[in-house]
């Protein structure tokens, strides 16, 4: 099966009636789960991943099994997880480059990384040992990050990631909305990381909203619309990798009605279609 | 331990300390936003599914029990879901609840469990001289107030068992001392349905009088019709 096309919708529970309420070809080309939501869970979450999976193409976004932990994998979770990609017929998975469980105790949230060398080889393996036992392609998603643990990095996030990337063989799951993000908290420019990826390596974007505290520090909340300046940035993006990149659309709070996501998921659109157009060779 | 393990550790144990201020004196700044954000958000989840015994205790002891639970065992779960669970099932081993808070916290900990409990698989015929199976969902347990009705929690000796039947509504039953002593016993699923109706009524002193046996019956068809037992093994 090939990857979905087009632009998607995070499937949360609180848009859950309002999606399968909307007619065929007024939703989402695709949607996006959490396989966390899911895995050992019955009753209306169970109910509700069979009706997403009648309808939908569907990718799949983990929350736990960060290629950062310090600790072995759980088999048992691979396990089950492999078994939920195998019923979804998606054949790329994503997890994040951060950390959020230590000891036994899980964050529930996505702790940053040191770019340290001893921090990308922990990655490097962990995301190999994924590739295994899931036996899809592994997708990594940058994450946002509000602090240096650990003190002030020798190397940048972008070198950082790029090498963990070529060592794993690993997929970009590229968040332009993370991009943005950290460049305004960490001083760097984002339309040059975001030309530096190699897009070849991109297999799935995601864009939410922020929020902007009074101190000035963005936070990655999904819980806004998404700006204007991540919107350029997208466009950005989709003329080095293409159209055929799915997109996603994240929106984890403040649920807006469907309609105002659709809208989001339609401006979307318009720049995925820009960037499929041919380009007037006699243009700027 | 390497010294990414430890960093990390370190990290995620300062998002459940208890003494903030040493978490503000550390040398990362910006690790206090990191514990507000972390904390925040499970301690959101549990007042939302929790919001019964948070206003019987108060806001400011609920999130002080919460942050001792964080402290002191920590949120062990993959599941976001499991937390609230976990956490109630701390709180009540425990035992330092007043009565009407302990009460409230049993039934909205069943409550929440049956929502999010895994699903049955294919109901099983039952016979008398089987093992019951339980729906997973099934919890089972004795309240000192009638917390059953939401807002009128009279003090009275209450016997409960809550479950979601197959439309997936939660269902809150409440039943006599002997039927609740049966479904007891039918839901630890460890003897013969037969044996738990004698252990039963021995217990109580009683023969299976005609009346009893219609009785017990109508619960068992109840009880299999509505989900709460799935058959037997």
């Amino acid at each position: 099966m090939s990857l979905p096309v087009g632009v998607g919708l995070g499937f949360r529970f609180e848009l859950a009636s309002a999606m399968f309420e909307a007619s065929a070809g007024a939703g989402p080309a695709w949607v996006e789960i959490h396989p966390e939501n899911y895995l050992g869970r019955g009753g209306l979450f169970a109910r509700h991943l069979d009706r997403v999976l009648e309808r939908w193409p569907v990718l799949t976004h983990g929350l736990t099994s960060c290629v950062g932990d310090p600790e072995p994998f759980d088999r048992a979770h691979l396990a089950q997880l492999r078994a939920l990609l195998r019923r979804t017929g998606g054949r790329l998975h994503s997890e994040h480059l951060c950390f959020g469980s230590a000891g036994g105790l899980y964050a529930h949230d996505l702790l940053p990384l040191p770019f340290t060398d001893e921090a990308m080889a922990n990655a490097v393996q962990r995301i190999r040992e994924l590739q295994g036992a899931l036996e899809v392609e592994i997708a990594i998603e940058n994450t946002s990050y509000y602090a240096h643990p650990g003190g002030l990095p020798v190397r940048s996030e972008l070198s950082f990631l790029l090498e963990v990337l070529e060592r794993a063989d690993a997929k970009l799951l590229l968040d332009v909305n993370n991009v943005f993000v950290n460049a305004v908290n960490h001083g760097f420019d984002a339309a040059a990381f975001l030309d530096a990826i190699p897009p070849e390596r991109v297999a799935q974007i995601h864009v939410a909203g922020h929020l902007v505290r009074p101190d000035g520090l963005i936070v990655d909340t999904h819980a806004e619309p998404v700006r204007a300046e991540v919107l350029a940035l997208v466009e950005r993006t989709l003329a080095r990798v293409g159209p055929g990149v799915p997109i996603l659309l994240e929106r984890d709070g403040n649920f807006p009605p469907l309609a105002q996501l659709l809208a989001e998921l339609d401006a979307l659109e318009t720049l995925r279609s820009r960037a499929a157009a041919p380009r007037d060779p006699g243009g700027p | 331990m390497s010294t990414l393990a430890r960093l990390e550790a370190r990290w995620i144990g300062a998002c459940f300390a208890r003494d903030a201020g040493l978490v503000a004196r550390a040398e990362e700044p910006r690790l206090q936003l990191y514990r507000e954000m972390v904390r925040g958000r499970i301690q959101q989840l549990c007042a939302e599914v929790l919001p019964r015994t948070r206003a019987a205790l108060g806001a400011g002891v609920f999130e002080e029990l919460v942050a001792a639970w964080l402290a002191e065992v920590g949120p062990r779960s993959r599941f976001f879901r499991d937390l609230p669970v976990l956490l109630a099932e701390h709180l009540l081993a425990q035992g330092q609840l007043l009565p009407l808070p302990r009460d409230l916290l049993a039934l909205e900990r069943a409550r929440w469990h049956a929502q999010v409990a895994p699903d049955a698989g294919p109901a099983r015929p039952f016979a008398l001289d089987a093992i019951p199976v339980p729906h997973p969902s099934l919890s089972v347990f004795e309240a000192d107030h009638a917390v059953q009705f939401g807002g009128d929690e009279v003090p009275r000796r209450t016997l409960l068992a809550v479950y979601r039947r197959p439309d997936l509504e939660v269902e809150v039953r409440w039943s006599t001392p002997t039927l609740h002593a049966l479904l007891a016993r039918w839901a630890r699923s460890e003897e013969p349905a037969i044996d738990s109706v004698r252990a039963v009524l021995a217990a109580e002193g009683r023969a299976p009088t005609p009346d009893f046996v219609e009785e017990m019956s109508t619960f068992l068809a109840e009880l299999l019709e509505r989900g709460a037992l799935i058959g037997s093994r």
